[in-house]
């Protein structure tokens, strides 16, 4: 292995061979607007341009999804009944207005929301009320060098729409539990979601992601746009945990005006192979970014956050924490960049990425970048990988805890570190309890590969 | 990539018989200009080298013919036309160079002046024709002579060829394969000369080794290739290149540098590149897109890279370490300042494979104008690399508003007990330091300079003496005209 060329990062493979995903023109949806008709095709373009992004794209590096051909998806239809259910792996939060989705389109919404509050299905709002998409749709997210995000474009049916009114704050989080199903044949399916909040808005946003029992083979690529106008906050807290024959795709582009606040945090724990990207980009000064979160991997399961933000405007502040721990067969990615433009002066951004790896063949790969073209920055970005600190195990058996239970505690500790900056409350508690989880399963595994 | 009916014609005529005809000496100071299997042929021919080599060269080129040049690095050039330059040059006429100083750009010499050269040097520097053996070559004489009895080879790498034949095809090429990279398989193809180093078994080399002592062998041209080997239990410093600034008129450079340490031996190579970065504006400079790569092949072994990059239009160059053996160290001290429209993307490659295997980066940037900066650094842990340890750090510093620093870094751990450290930051001088300097009276360009040298005073410290006191004052020179 002496050869180790970079690869490249702006050539895509392109691919005159069709993905089995790629859909024919002819088959886009024709009785839409033209906007609409204009932005299927401008994705759809993209997308047979780059092709499925192979290991060669530099976005694509660590994650291969070559994998996907293999496989005979079809794209959901709907048919579904609403039926297929709350998937049990979501997170039980009593206290929140929950929107259930079943492969991207919503089949039980609130009934009651407060004032100033609107949380609707896209697609019917494309039909009744067009004007009211128009303006964002498509049009927060320069998707142009994202070929699975372009895809999405092409081929969306549903989503959430969720308006929040200026000054409006919500009381309880807004909780969308999206449930993944494919009982008969393996599916694909684009959701597509978008968030606006108005000025001063606030507002509490929980995702869910997880699929229904005995599900084939999923195929999940959602595209989130989020736009947080002056002094806007949204807490976006998501929790990944699909079945373990699930891929969960998922970009969201948020644009933040002045003052605005976007505390983003994101736990994975299940899925075969999950993408959390998110391109969050700071157009107003004073606004102000958190994208913290943590996962924890076993065998056969890989997860990729990618994270860009940017510093387009001066003074502007962005946080970019992560921790993961991998067992054995499991394999994390972090890619981080942040990028501050010429004259965006005083801009303040952080990164950092810490990995543990519990066993043998475990495997993590972080790129954490900076891009910067202001000299009045303060902008540090760290990272570090290894496996559990002998000194801390020690210290605990010293003083009498088994080894399991030592290594389990130092684990949880890890991800409970992070897990923390979510602000306190029911969600926290949730993400906790879910680690927990995860970390007594993880145990159990492992007793039964001792036994 | 035909090679021309022109280019066939005058092949034809300069070598009496068209192909496999480069038997006979000509005259010619140059091959016709681009580049087909004749001028390799040719090149090859001229160098009077064996069978295997030339086929090498051979594969090589046609293994390029079917790469595209990478577009990854975040650098920005006009194209090159390869058919468009001269592969092969004799040694240049004397005829040609200036007779004297006074022929000299004053502006470079302004910075031979600053930099305290003596005027000897100043005219070597220079290419002024000097036919009277000056000092250093004698010197150089004498220590080559040491060398000699000691066991060290120390050539270049035309000689080696022929003398060491055993040794060259053992080695070259087993660190950068043909096949590696655009630009190294271009130089693979093309090479002309470069320097060819061999400490034997035990020996710890009395004294640095540098391109100053092989002064005669000076026009080493543009696709330059260096091989280094140290075997078991060996010692060597090895220093590329002079903190003044040369006189050359290749535009791009496309070298090669291979190092193989053995069993406990030591590789401490040091460079310090300060070739012509083109005017304030960004016309002209040299393109440096060089491949260096060393590889720790025995136990115990280590391999140290220390680089001091002022100079260059555009920088494309990543000094890595193949850290094979167990408890083999690799290091890279780097140093990099643009100014003005210089572009340089650069930093290290740590591929650890042997266990406790352990790596140290060092990266300082530093950019002003409207120069751009990028560290590019990959440290790889393979699942074999038990207890293998990764220290990176690196950080840049911006003067000015207009520059960019960008910072690029990969990890990729598959082994749990390997640890990888990664720390950066960006910054500015800071007003109070700043501040601080001014008030005790001293300059603002002093000023900056003091500071820059403490910003890169843990890179400087690990280049030999002189060397360090030299690379501290072209920092100064380096950012001249960046504040204020």
């Amino acid at each position: 292995m002496t050869q180790t060329r970079m690869t490249d990062p702006t050539r895509a493979e392109t691919t005159t061979e069709m993905s089995p995903l790629a859909p024919d023109p002819g088959a886009l949806a024709a009785d839409e607007p033209g906007w609409l008709a204009d932005l299927r095709r401008a994705g759809l373009s993209v997308y047979r341009a780059r092709g499925l992004p192979t290991v060669k794209v530099e976005a694509w590096k660590y994650t291969n999804l070559a994998g996907l051909k293999k496989i005979p998806f079809v794209l959901d239809d709907g048919s579904l009944p609403a039926a297929a259910g709350r998937g049990a792996l979501a997170l039980a939060l009593a206290d929140a207005h929950e929107i259930t989705l079943v492969n991207g389109r919503p089949v039980a919404v609130p009934d009651s929301l407060p004032a100033g509050v609107r949380v609707v299905s896209l697609a019917h709002l494309l039909e009744t009320e067009p004007a009211a998409v128009e303006p964002h749709l498509g049009r927060l997210a320069d998707l142009s060098d994202a070929p699975m995000g372009s895809l999405n474009a092409a081929l969306m049916a549903d989503g959430v729409v969720i308006q929040v009114d200026a000054g409006v704050a919500l009381d309880r989080p807004l909780h969308l539990v999206t449930v993944t199903a494919a009982p008969d044949q393996a599916r694909h399916m684009h959701p597509r979601h978008l968030v606006i909040l108005g000025e001063g808005a606030d507002a509490t946003l929980v995702e869910s992601r997880v699929t229904a029992a005995g599900a084939a083979e999923t195929l999940s690529n959602a595209v989130t746009e989020i736009r947080l106008e002056a002094r806007a906050r949204l807490r976006h807290l998501r929790f990944v945990n699909p079945g373990p024959d699930a891929v969960d795709l998922d970009l969201t582009e948020a644009v933040l005006a002045e003052q605005a606040h976007y505390e983003a945090f994101g736990l994975t724990l299940g899925g075969r192979l999950v993408r959390n990207e998110s391109r969050v980009r700071l157009r107003g000064s004073g606004a102000d970014a958190r994208l913290h979160g943590a996962y924890g991997l076993r065998a056969g399961q890989h997860a990729d956050t990618t994270l860009i933000v940017d510093h387009a405007v001066p003074d502007t502040t962005s946080d970019q924490l992560y921790k993961g721990v991998v067992d054995e067969g499991g394999k994390g990615v972090f890619q981080g960049k942040v990028i501050v433009r010429r004259d965006a002066q005083r801009s303040d951004g952080n990164q950092l990425h810490k990995a543990l790896l519990l066993s043998r063949n475990a495997e993590v790969y972080t790129k954490p970048e900076l891009e910067i073209y202001a000299d009045d920055v303060k902008c540090s970005h760290g990272a570090t990988a290894g496996e559990m600190d002998m000194d801390q195990l020690f210290y605990l058996m010293a003083r009498g805890l088994a080894e399991a239970d030592a290594r389990a505690l130092l684990v949880e500790a890890f991800l409970d570190d992070v897990v923390e900056s979510v602000p306190e409350g029911p969600v926290r508690d949730a993400f906790l309890s879910a680690v927990r989880a995860w970390q007594a399963g993880r145990h159990a595994v492992t007793w039964e590969g001792s036994a | 990539m035909a090679a021309t009916q022109d280019t066939i014609d005058r092949i034809a005529e300069v070598s009496g018989a068209y192909k496999y005809g480069f038997v006979t000496e000509i005259e010619s100071e140059k091959a016709p200009k681009g580049l087909n299997e004749d001028i390799i042929r040719f090149i090859s021919a001229k160098k009077a080298e064996p069978e295997w080599l030339l086929d090498w060269r051979l594969k090589a080129y046609r293994f390029w013919l079917t790469m595209s040049e990478p577009d990854w690095a975040k650098v920005g050039y006009p194209p090159i036309d390869y058919q468009d330059a001269y592969y092969y040059a004799a040694p240049k006429s004397k005829d040609d160079a200036p007779k004297s100083l006074d022929e000299v750009d004053p502006e470079l010499l302004r910075t031979y002046e600053k930099l305290g050269i003596p005027l000897r040097e100043q005219e070597m520097l220079a290419g002024v024709a000097v036919d009277a053996v000056f000092d250093s070559v004698s010197v150089a004489t004498t220590y080559k002579k040491k060398l000699e009895e000691m066991g060290v080879i120390f050539c270049s790498i035309s000689e080696a060829v022929r003398r060491y034949p055993d040794l060259i095809q053992k080695y070259l090429g087993s660190i950068v394969p043909y096949s590696d990279n655009f630009f190294a398989t271009l130089n693979s193809a093309v090479f002309t000369d470069g320097s060819f180093v061999y400490v034997p078994k035990g020996l710890r080399c009395p004294m640095e080794l540098s391109t100053y002592f092989r002064i005669n062998e000076r026009d080493t041209g543009q696709f330059e290739r260096t091989l280094i080997i140290a075997d078991a239990g060996s010692y060597v410093s090895y220093l590329e290149g002079c903190t003044a600034p040369q006189r050359d008129e290749n535009q791009l450079h496309a070298a090669v540098v291979e190092l193989v340490a053995l069993d406990d031996a030591e590789i401490k190579y040091s460079t310090v590149q300060n070739w012509y970065p083109g005017d304030a504006e960004g016309k002209g400079g040299i393109y440096n897109f060089v491949t260096k790569r060393g590889a720790c092949r025995g136990r115990n072994s280590k391999i140290s890279w220390t680089q001091v990059e002022t100079g260059s239009a555009v920088t494309w160059k990543y000094p890595s370490c193949v850290l094979q053996g167990d408890n083999s160290v690799g290091e890279f001290y780097s140093v990099a300042i643009t100014n003005n429209a210089q572009q340089a993307d650069t930093g290290t490659k740590m591929i650890h494979i042997g266990k406790n295997t352990r790596s140290r980066i060092i990266s300082k940037g530093i950019s002003a104008g409207r120069a751009d900066q990028t560290y590019r650094g990959l440290v790889r842990m393979m699942p074999k690399a038990e207890g293998a340890r990764n220290y990176t750090q690196c950080d840049s510093l911006l003067i000015g508003d207009r520059c960019g620093a960008h910072t690029v870094p990969y990890i990729e751990s598959r082994n749990p007990t390997a640890q990888v450290e990664h720390e950066a930051t960006t910054s500015r001088i800071s007003d109070d330091q700043l501040f601080y300097c001014l008030q005790r009276g001293i300059p603002e360009e002093d000023a900056v300079a003091l500071i820059v040298n403490g910003f890169c005073k843990e890179v400087l410290q690990t280049l030999p003496m002189e060397f360090a006191v030299e690379a501290q004052k072209l920092v100064g020179i380096s950012l001249e005209g960046s504040v204020g």
